[in-house]
């Protein structure tokens, strides 16, 4: 079950693995932003395509890493819990030459341990077994408790009563004897029959990492009993970077014991397996054998280990000022590309809007489009800056602005300067900064409530009713029932609107509302009908102004 | 008995398929075999040590090879077989030989072979 658990885990690491590196294989191939988007560069937001350079440049690589660590680990658990079915080896069945590997059984549990490289997903025991394998097969007494056979060396399993005679027979059978440093008597009975009786170049001691040199010292008394004086030998019990071994106990031709450390090269693990450190730590013993053992470079490989982690980052970070540049190149051609544009659509907008707006200029600075619109001082107040925030004047500004120049701006401003008697006041501009992909959703907003009825329903609801909108004259209600719009205004006494200046009016009204092709278009779809009444403060009409669709 | 023949065949893998392997006896190159071939090579009668080592490696961070000691005390039939077996590693594979070898080259020594 665990097993089961941890190969999906695995199955998902790899999946995500495989994703990342297709994604950044991908966009090494399709290279710099230029050649991914083409002329669809320009359409490009500014800090979406940064954004996307930092995704592809930095966090891509960053994942693979991660993950690629995360995968090592998963697979070093899955690897370890792949026992084999527990071994049915006979000592008769062992033919040719061999190895012996014996140890007190409690340290299997730390052997069975990954052995912390990236390179290597194996445990000790197996790594061990790789570097004496050079050699010969290797054999080793199993533990009885043992439910499956673990990796590493191969098992026999003996009886109680026969595994003295089997670990003699074998030991004065096998090429090497290699006796892991424990500390139960069962070990120090192998350690006491291995020196007794079999030839001392065939045994090598293994020293495990330990806080005393309490196993060491049984040894050397061993050993003196052997007339081996270990006294002048420098043996390192210290614990290393990797696994658990710490050195190595061997004997020459001339029975003369010789120890070796073990050196685990700090920052080659990447490129450098826990075996090949071992067998360059038992260089002069495998020499015994005709084994040629070179030397790591390990400067060579910590530099080139350094260069492989760096590549990703180092590329990265080239790769995203390439990007940053290409974009800002980009902005400015933009923005340089289409000032004629800007001039052009500039002359040819409509001056009036609407509701006493006036199109006042549009402008390139840097790589901002600035459109100015103009208000009168008595709007302040419906163009607060909550309702200037609104979707929808940002929409009923931005439709007047073509779609062509629109999808080739990178920052858009729109200002709504403050209108004071023909004079523009800026300290009461309100900017607002919209991107291409906002801009992209006003338009669709606008597009969607185009109706005329909704657009002056909502106007009205905005409005501060009683309105004077010139001096005698107040706009007393404002309101749209079913297809007719009805403005009533109140007129001072002694005020009059003779037919031609309502003929005046109307003409004025028709002018403005149809600079706009979709509020004309509007208006006799929905068959708008609009009335403005003129009265006296007692009620007396004095004039009523009739508009039809089909005067538009 | 005077000489050994060592009978090395390659068994077919699919990791490093289209690449041979050398074949060294003490370092001495005796020639290469490529998936499902196999060579005899006579062996001095003292120790030594074969070696198989897949062309290409000096390419790799982690080496396709194997290196083996072979005693012919040890034969007593005049003829030592040697199966070379590439096992596959799909996370070597995967990372492009990177991290892990792409594969394991195991060597299976057979010292009374017919």
């Amino acid at each position: 079950m665990k097993r089961f658990i941890i190969r999906i885990l695995l199955c998902i690491s790899v999946f995500l693995l495989l994703l990342f590196i297709g994604g950044f294989v991908q966009s090494m191939l399709n290279g710099e932003f230029e050649q991914m988007y083409g002329a669809a560069l320009d359409e490009l937001e500014y800090y979406e395509g940064i954004g996307y350079a930092f995704g592809k440049n930095i966090m891509l690589p960053t994942m693979i890493i991660t993950l690629t660590i995360i995968t090592m680990w998963l697979q070093s658990i899955n690897h370890r819990l792949g026992s084999k079915k527990k071994s049915t080896l006979k000592k008769e069945d062992i033919q040719g030459p061999f190895i012996l590997y014996l140890r007190s059984f409690i340290d299997d549990a730390n052997t069975r341990k990954s052995t912390n490289t990236l390179s290597d997903v194996t445990s000790e025991e197996e790594a061990l077994v790789e570097v004496l394998s050079d050699i010969a097969p290797v054999y080793a007494i199993g533990n009885p408790k043992d439910k499956k056979s673990p990796l590493g060396a191969s098992r026999l399993y003996v009886s109680d009563d026969d595994w003295k005679n089997t670990v003699e027979y074998l030991s004065q059978r096998a090429q090497v004897v290699v006796l892991r440093l424990g500390s139960t008597d069962s070990f120090w009975w192998e350690v006491k029959m291995a020196l007794g009786k079999i030839d001392k170049q065939k045994i090598l001691f293994v020293i495990p990492e330990s806080d005393s040199l309490d196993s060491i010292l049984v040894l050397s008394r061993y050993l003196l009993e052997q007339n081996v004086d270990m006294s002048k030998m420098k043996t390192s019990v210290s614990k290393k970077r990797f696994g658990s071994i710490s050195s190595f106990i061997y004997f020459d031709e001339n029975g003369e014991a010789r120890s070796s450390d073990f050196v685990a090269y700090r920052f080659t693990s990447l490129i450098l397996s826990y075996a090949n450190m071992l067998r360059s730590s038992l260089a002069d013993f495998r020499k015994r054998f005709g084994l040629v053992t070179k030397a790591p470079k390990v400067r060579k490989l910590r530099c080139l280990q350094i260069l492989i982690i760096a590549y990703f980052f180092i590329i990265g970070a080239m790769q995203m000022f390439s990007d940053s540049v290409t974009l800002n190149i980009a902005s400015k051609n933009t923005i340089e590309a289409f000032r004629d544009d800007v001039v052009r659509v500039n002359e040819s907008l409509p001056k009036n809007i609407a509701m006493g707006i006036v199109w006042q200029s549009m402008y390139l600075d840097n790589e901002y489009l600035n459109i100015v619109y103009c208000y009168p001082e008595e709007y302040f107040e419906l163009f607060s800056q909550d309702y200037c925030d609104s979707d929808e004047i940002a929409s009923s500004l931005i439709k007047y602005i073509p779609e062509s120049l629109v999808n080739k701006i990178i920052k858009f401003n729109i200002t709504l300067a403050y209108h004071i008697q023909n004079e523009i006041d800026v300290s009461q501009e309100y900017v607002v900064n919209i991107s291409p992909s906002r801009l992209k959703k006003l338009r669709e907003y606008a597009e969607s409530h185009s109706s005329v009825l909704d657009v002056l329903r909502s106007q009205f609801e905005l409005m501060e009713i009683p309105l004077e909108v010139e001096e005698g004259v107040t706009l007393i209600s404002a309101e749209v029932i079913g297809n007719n719009v009805t403005y009533i205004y109140t007129l001072d006494r002694g005020m009059c609107i003779d037919e031609e200046g309502l003929l005046e009016l109307k003409n004025s009204i028709i002018e403005d509302l149809s600079s706009d092709k979709n509020i004309v278009k509007s208006i006799k779809e929905e068959g708008v009908h609009f009335v403005y009444v003129y009265q006296y403060e007692d009620g007396e009409v004095n004039a009523r102004l009739e508009i039809l669709p089909e005067e538009f | 008995m005077e000489t050994i023949t060592l009978r090395v065949y390659r068994k077919k893998a699919f990791t490093g398929m289209a690449m041979p392997y050398a074949i060294k006896i003490d370092g001495v190159k005796k020639g290469t075999i490529k998936n499902g071939e196999s060579m005899e090579i006579e062996l001095p009668n003292h120790n030594c040590v074969l070696m198989v080592d897949m062309v290409g490696n000096s390419m790799t961070l982690h080496k396709l090879r194997k290196e083996v000691v072979l005693f012919p005390e040890y034969c007593s039939t005049g003829v030592i077989e040697c199966e070379v077996d590439t096992k596959n590693n799909w996370l070597g594979g995967l990372t492009f030989g990177l991290l892990q070898a792409v594969g394991k080259t195991t060597l299976n020594i057979n010292y009374n072979a017919k």
